[in-house]
């Protein structure tokens, strides 16, 4: 067959009202999702995306689980979940998981975050049923083999060893967290404290996959070439029998207002020196965060950004300069990133940043500015789902956080609706010293 | 992140599991049209139009392979600065005008070549070609600009050090290649860099930046005669030159005789880094095929015998693979993985023992089948998006792979034997003779390494 891009189910609309005229966003582009959604009995909530342009399916279950969800004495244990669910289930035993669905052409993945667990299996369409049964098999009965529980935790902990504790901007960002929270479980590393790796037992396993792997935890993705009304028959005979559970409690900690400037240093084997620089932001229920997205791109997005060009062209100061702004459920950091150039300290880039965000909240933004940071994550938002893949993703993650993908739909709404006085007052309401929290990294020969 | 996992699975399993005939279907790529320019550009243009957005990819031949001794990454600066002023236009210009319609363009150089991609909305096309054409045939290379550059690449280099994945990987290319141009890290020495002149990347950029031997690709939402007037009209001054000779004699590429194992040392490690590797082939080579089986059955996927005896079955590691880097004109192999310091002897030796089985022992026939399925299953992945059809539709010309290489894609992948596994794992993976590199804690592993080969010790304070 002739191969397309894959669009039938995303429909990209795109009116173009003016001429190619840079900055002044005259264009529109919406978005719409044709999506068919059932909640099983059991609660499982199944959402099925139909799409025959590339003869692939994804198929992906997320739950709502994540670090987020943990306590002390078991931190990391979202994650080792997400590891044991390879490891075996009654039908399908100990490495079978992958060995069968690798030698049918499919290939599978997972994520862990604060706020969520996710399963993905790509494959060629005449996969489906594999993935429903291979799936619905580990929700059913996970094995939790506590020899597969021994051995998986060294892998994780080699994981550990990897990512943050032989990694200087791991051991960053994890003291910034740590820092940054006093209360909330946001402060943790998702991947967990070694202590914890060392302790966590079957039992914690046990109890943990019964709580927040029932079906009424979990949403079903399907997107792709397959049929609806077959795909939806299947998942009944294969999830249906499937017991939901009580829901489990929700995060009842709420991390206090902050109430002056906090800092933190690492002295670590290291050739440059570096900052980071948090502050804390509202919950994903705010529409601040689509406020703070433009900020993002008006602060350090491209060689015309405004940090990008004080500190890395102007005084030339840093090699690198990047703010972030991960949307989380609960409130979290709008953060920068810096990386210095021999011979430069961290406190040139903190004063560039203060000034900048000074300047913000005093003047405001320049209008072209803010159409061009509005242009980009429109632009951006289109082809994060230009993929099978990339578009089931985007309906789990937008379920985990908003409760509801049709948000989706709205997001290039919501960004050409930020105003320059938003984007101020949401500068002055955010960016204020005693709601910052900094890292330094003080590198040791 | 979980993952990186497998298994050698019993035949009655798979027979149990439902069935699942994945890669039956051809795959292929979209029409196309292609035409050579009077300039000597060649070009494709595949119309898309389901996404209203259009890729355009422009290859030109001058990657870090043609930097000469003394002069690395003059290419990759070359590449790096052409976004940086251009026709008039000053850096932050370009910038704010490509995302003042939400486009996106960008410029680096790899190996065999450097690349220029804009990806823009599709009533933005001519905006974006123009761009594109400008930083191509018309950059300024300021001077300013060349300094500020030269200083970001210094400070990248330092900053690698800190990064134990990224450093293996860099020094055991290195170590394995060089002099060779390939084992060259990409943007050079500290010393090379330090030295370069502005006067350098003029040069280099008259000589290797003409149409002649370069290859566009647009892809997307685009009339293909209105593209190709467009792409006449904005490329079609581009003077043509005679290509530049690139040197593809190495006499350094030797084969490796023996086995040799550096060590570098890095006291702060709690966890090792290593890397186990052999000269290969390059891309266009008629093992291509039962290159990738072989490689995914020792190491590819979650399934892997590596993922499975280093991973799996001992617990010793986050992540084992192996894995080919083909280029024009050669190729190497590498194994890729860690493990803490404790247990360094016994990961090297699982390792190599797997490279030891894929020699001396025939595979399975459902294994194969299995690799075979597994390669074949997820192709279509591969063709997803413009930007990967923009990569097929330049790569396919510039190593010559032939016109039918994607389609027949699935069908050599199916008839890849037992035997060619065999060999090519005999002539190209190395187990007597490889390249074993260790970045570890060396005072807490010295022990273990004994016996393992010739050690030599390299210190951080040697590494540029």
């Amino acid at each position: 067959m002739r191969r397309r891009m894959p669009t039938v189910a995303l429909i990209v609309l795109l009116s173009v009202l003016f001429a190619a005229v840079p900055a002044t966003a005259g264009d529109i582009i919406e978005v719409a999702i044709e999506a068919t959604v059932e909640t099983l009995d059991n609660g499982l909530k199944v959402i099925l995306v139909e799409d025959h342009s590339v003869p692939v399916i994804s198929y992906q279950t997320f739950f709502r689980v994540g670090a987020r969800n943990e306590r002390a004495g078991i931190t990391g244990i979202s994650h080792f979940m997400e590891h044991m669910m390879f490891n075996g289930a009654d039908k399908y035993g100990p490495k079978e998981f992958d060995a069968v669905l690798e030698a049918n052409g499919g290939y599978s993945n997972a994520f862990t975050s604060n706020d969520m667990t996710a399963y993905y299996e790509d494959i060629s369409s005449d996969g489906l049923e594999l993935c429903v049964d291979l799936d619905s098999d580990r929700i059913k009965s996970l094995t939790l083999d506590p020899k597969f529980i021994a051995s998986e935790m060294n892998v994780v902990k080699e994981e550990r060893r990897l990512r943050i504790d032989n990694s200087v901007r791991g051991q960053m960002r994890e003291d910034l967290d740590a820092i940054a929270f006093k209360a909330h479980p946001y402060k943790w590393p998702v991947i967990g404290w070694m202590s914890d790796l060392d302790a966590i037992d079957r039992d914690d396993c046990v109890e943990y996959f019964k709580t927040y792997y029932a079906p009424n935890n979990a949403i079903l993705i399907v997107a792709g070439d397959f049929d609806t009304k077959k795909a939806m028959k299947l998942i009944h005979q294969y999830y249906d029998d499937i017991p939901a559970q009580e829901p489990p409690k929700p995060v009842r900690t709420v991390e206090p207002e902050q109430m002056g400037e906090r800092r933190g240093v690492v002295r670590k084997r290291a050739e440059l020196p570096a900052v980071m620089i948090a502050y804390h932001t509202p919950d994903i229920k705010s529409e601040d965060i689509y406020t703070l997205d433009v900020l993002q791109q008006i602060l350090t997005g491209g060689k015309s950004s405004r940090l990008h060009r004080r500190l890395v062209r102007e005084t030339e100061a840093a090699m690198s300069v990047r703010a972030s702004f991960p949307w989380r459920i609960d409130p979290y950091l709008f953060e920068f990133n810096i990386k210095m150039k021999p011979g430069h300290e961290t406190l040139e880039a903190e004063e560039a940043v203060y000034a900048e965000l000074i300047d913000i909240i005093e003047n405001g933004v320049r209008e072209e500015e803010l159409a061009r940071a509005k242009n980009v994550l429109e632009a951006d938002f289109v082809r994060s789902m230009q993929t099978v893949n990339g578009r089931a993703t985007k309906i789990g993650r937008y379920e985990i956080l908003f409760g509801d993908y049709r948000e989706i739909m709205n997001v290039p709404g919501r960004y050409r609706a930020v105003t320059d006085e938003q984007v101020r007052a949401a500068a002055q309401k955010y960016f204020a010293s005693r709601n910052r929290t900094v890292v330094t990294l003080v590198p040791e020969a | 992140m979980r993952r990186i996992f497998t298994a050698l699975i019993s035949a009655a399993m798979i027979a149990a599991a439902v069935p699942a005939a994945a890669g039956t279907r051809d795959v292929k790529l979209p029409d196309y049209e292609e035409h050579v320019m009077k300039n000597g550009l060649k070009v494709f243009i595949v119309p898309a139009s389901e996404v209203p957005l259009v890729t355009m990819r422009l290859l030109i031949p001058a990657g870090s392979y043609t930097d000469k001794e003394g002069d690395e990454g003059l290419a990759a600066m070359t590449a790096r600065l052409l976004l940086n002023g251009a026709g008039g236009m000053g850096a932050e210009e370009i910038s704010a005008s490509v995302e003042g319609v939400g486009g996106r363009l960008d410029a680096w150089a790899g190996r065999d070549y450097a690349i220029v991609t804009g990806d823009f909305l599709s009533r933005d096309f001519e905006l974006g070609l123009d761009h594109l054409a400008r930083v191509v045939t018309r950059p300024d290379f300021p001077a300013e600009e060349f300094e500020r550059e030269r200083s970001i690449v210094l400070a990248e280099a330092m900053s690698v050090k800190e990064n134990p994945y990224a450093l293996a990987n860099r020094e055991f290319l290195r170590l394995l290649l060089a002099p060779d141009p390939y084992g060259n890290p990409v943007d050079g020495y500290p010393a090379s860099v330090r030295k370069m002149s502005r006067d350098d990347v003029f040069f280099f950029h008259k000589e290797h930046y003409v149409p002649e031997g370069a290859i566009l690709a647009v892809v997307g939402d685009v009339d293909a005669g209105k593209a190709k007037k467009l792409i006449e009209k904005k490329l079609g001054g581009w003077k043509s030159g005679a290509p530049v000779l690139v040197r593809i004699v190495n006499v350094n590429r030797t084969e490796i005789l023996s086995r040799r194992v550096i060590v570098i040392d890095k006291p702060d490690l709690t966890q090792s880094q290593i890397r186990i590797g052999n000269i290969a082939v390059g891309r266009n080579t008629p093992d291509y095929f039962d290159l990738k089986v072989a490689n995914s059955i020792l190491g590819g996927g979650f399934t892997s015998r590596l993922m499975d005896e280093i991973r799996v079955n001992r617990g010793l590691s986050y992540g084992a693979r192996s894995g080919l880097g083909q280029f024009r004109y050669g190729g190497f192999f590498g194994i890729y993985t860690h493990t803490k310091n404790a247990t360094l002897r016994e990961t090297i030796d699982v390792a190599l023992e797997q490279v030891r089985l894929m020699r001396d022992v025939k595979v399975e026939d459902e294994e194969l089948a299995g690799s075979r399925r597994y390669i074949s299953g997820l192709f279509p992945f591969d063709i997803e998006t413009n930007a990967d059809i923009a990569q097929w539709m330049t790569d396919l010309d510039f190593y010559s792979l032939g016109g039918d290489f994607v389609e027949k894609y699935r069908s050599r992948i199916g008839a890849v034997s037992s035997d060619d596994v065999m060999r090519v794992a005999r002539e190209h993976f190395g187990y007597d003779a490889n390249l074993i590199v260790v970045m570890t804690n060396y005072d807490e592993t010295k022990q273990q390494l004994e016996g393992l080969g010739d050690i030599e010790v390299i210190s951080m304070s040697e590494i540029e």
